[in-house]
């Protein structure tokens, strides 16, 4: 999937993002509280509309236009509260952007192929599908997962799952799961079976993808034990890239382990090993940096090709040493898959190339996303690092106004 | 006879010329500090990125006229997406300026200052090593790599980038990760790896004598000829 334009408006907020365009690469830069993250937490929202059916978005309206698969899609719509709402909020006093919870149903919604055959035209009386009607369904359910096994469906919403939103940046990569060995075992011999195939590797990470194992991030041992079982070369280079990274490392593994109170169940943990040390460190004894470096590789490893990868704020807990390494790791994987990162750390702005930038600016609750390639002031030829042309620009220092 | 290059790489600059110089000079030995650069020493300074580069040359040639002894100075960058003759003309500029602005040649008239540019970066020389490239690669990736451009056979310093790769030096970046990984052997900005083993810039030499490809690292290589005796080069 790839997104081309995204316009979103939180109804009870008002807050608006005006319709902005999108490459296959965008840094979103910009002043703190300029809307960066919002922009990726209301991708978010309409990508949960579109997977799942029992989420409800809030009161909002969206315009999303993406390939997937050769074609060009725009899906938009808006959603409305539901009269005689019976859990009212104190929209005053909600701290949360999105109102979980609160009912709303799709008072419009449509999907239109390559700008002219109209494929979903849904109001709150209608409900069309390629022009035909459909009996009444699910108010407040998108007509994407409503009919998700439709052909002309299926594969806009398998390109909203590629859509991995890194869970790199949570903490509670700590949580452990028991898993029944003898399911993993029996997934391990499945997948070992797609190494002879030319896309087994693709195939394998599609699988992982949409269960969405490779970006929750509770199940991530779980994804980077079976790439470890199972495509060995790819752990390889995975592991080779950590150990760049951080040269006292000497070997990175996934560890399972079998407990008595577990019953036949086994936990898997992110384990590394130090040099000059037998003694493996088991990842809540990581240092978060190290551990955030191995979740983002991992993440990144398993995304399988035309996955949209969304990371906000990727510096955290970085230091100077993994951030150019990373930055790299990130690059070299820019042919296959999109990416929204947002940053505010001078190397990775000054490593990626002013082109790619998207400058966020907001008035009041509207947002505008301009691209670099629009700004003259960074065409022009200058001898300043490419960040400390950016803190000069009057978009950026008036970037809230 | 002593050296001092500022490059513009944290990482990998620092790590491949410390080995390259070593297997050219032999009879150099590393400074750890800018005062103890000997007569037969040598002495790397990392810029910290570019342009960042550009203003640490004053003050490395302040250095070098306070408190060094040096016979050459190298300034080491990457021509990244710019050509390699605008690189050179900025980076020339900046280094003349900032000569006569610190005086340093009133001070140390032997001093010659060198300009070199990896174009478009340093991984593009390291792709110069001809039997790397496997002839017939197993991934798909690198078949398509070597179908772009082989560098094998043409010169890596012509060689652009596919569509999806942000910069030439990401695309060549990876394009060298690939090919030596095929070799068994893994390159990162962190651990250049067998990049750093006199075969390796021995390969490079006789690449850019036999082919006239890589200009930019002929650069580097007629420079040092003409600073070390004969029985020394690498």
């Amino acid at each position: 999937m790839k997104i081309t334009k995204f316009e979103f408006e939180d109804l009870r907020t008002k807050w608006h993002l005006e319709e902005a365009s999108f490459d296959p690469f965008n840094l979103l830069v910009g002043v703190s509280g300029v809307g960066k993250t919002k922009i990726l937490e209301a991708l978010r929202r309409v990508c949960r509309l579109a997977t799942e059916g029992d989420y409800g978005p809030g009161h909002v309206e969206w315009l999303i236009e993406f390939e997937e698969s050769g074609l060009h899609y725009r899906w938009e719509g808006n959603t409305e509260p539901v009269t005689g709402d019976i859990f009212p909020v104190d929209t005053n006093n909600s701290s949360s952007m999105e109102d979980v919870g609160r009912p709303t149903e799709i008072a419009r919604e449509k999907i239109a192929l390559d700008d002219h055959t109209i494929i979903i035209d849904r109001t709150q009386e209608t409900f069309k599908f390629q022009g035909d009607n459909v009996p009444k369904l699910k108010k407040a359910v998108s007509a994407i997962v409503l009919l998700e096994s439709e052909e002309q469906i299926a594969p806009i919403q398998r390109g909203f799952n590629r859509l991995l939103f890194s869970a790199a940046l949570e903490l509670n990569v700590h949580a452990f799961e028991s898993y029944s060995l003898q399911q993993i075992e029996k997934r391990v011999d499945e997948y070992r079976h797609l190494q002879g195939s030319r896309d087994g590797f693709d195939t394998f990470r599609n699988i992982l993808a949409a269960a969405g194992l490779s970006v929750l991030s509770r199940y991530i041992p779980l994804a980077a034990y079976y790439l470890q079982e199972t495509f060995t070369d790819e752990f390889a280079v995975l592991r080779d890239s950590f150990l760049s990274i951080f040269p006292s490392v000497r070997d990175v593994k996934v560890h399972r382990t079998s407990k008595p109170r577990l019953g036949s169940g086994v936990q898997l943990e992110l384990n590394i090993q130090e040099e000059g040390t037998d003694a493996w460190i088991p990842q809540s004894e990581m240092s978060s940096g190290m551990l955030r470096v191995l979740l983002h590789l991992i993440e990144l490893s398993l995304a399988p090709s035309g996955s949209v990868i969304i990371i906000d704020e990727f510096e955290n807990s970085l230091g100077k040493n993994c951030m150019p390494q990373l930055t790299d790791f990130i690059m070299s994987r820019a042919p296959d898959l999109q990416f929204f990162i947002t940053s505010h750390h001078p190397y990775v702005i000054n490593k990626i190339p002013i082109d790619t930038w998207k400058l966020v600016q907001r008035r009041g609750g509207r947002v505008r996303v301009v691209s670099a390639r629009d700004i003259p002031a960074l065409q022009a030829a200058s001898h300043h690092d490419a960040f400390d042309r950016l803190l000069n620009l009057p978009e950026f220092e008036e970037g809230i106004a | 006879m002593s050296l001092y290059l500022l490059v513009e790489g944290d990482c990998t600059e620092p790590r491949i010329y410390r080995a390259w110089i070593e297997h050219t000079f032999p009879g150099l030995t590393a400074a750890d500090r800018v005062d103890r650069i000997g007569p037969s020493s040598y002495f790397i300074f990392r810029g910290n990125g570019y342009p960042s580069c550009l203003r640490r040359i004053g003050n490395a040639l302040a250095d070098i006229r306070d408190h060094a002894r040096v016979d050459h100075f190298f300034v080491c960058v990457d021509a990244e997406e710019r050509s390699y003759d605008e690189r050179i003309a900025e980076v020339q500029a900046a280094l003349e300026e900032q000569a006569r602005q610190t005086g340093v040649l009133s001070t140390v008239p032997h001093l010659t200052c060198h300009v070199i540019v990896q174009h478009c970066c340093i991984e593009t020389w390291l792709l110069g090593h001809a039997r790397m490239l496997r002839r017939n690669p197993e991934s798909t990736r690198l078949v398509e790599m070597k179908a772009f451009h082989d560098v094998s056979t043409d010169d890596p310093e012509q060689m652009g980038r596919p569509t999806g790769y942000l910069t030439r030096a990401s695309f060549h970046l990876t394009y060298l990760q690939e090919m030596l990984r095929e070799q068994g052997k893994s390159y990162t900005k962190k651990n250049p790896g067998v990049v750093l083993e006199p075969n390796y810039l021995q390969a490079l030499r006789q690449r850019c004598a036999s082919t006239g490809h890589l200009a930019s690292l002929q650069r580097l290589f007629t420079a040092w000829d003409g600073v070390v005796p004969a029985n020394a080069a690498g």
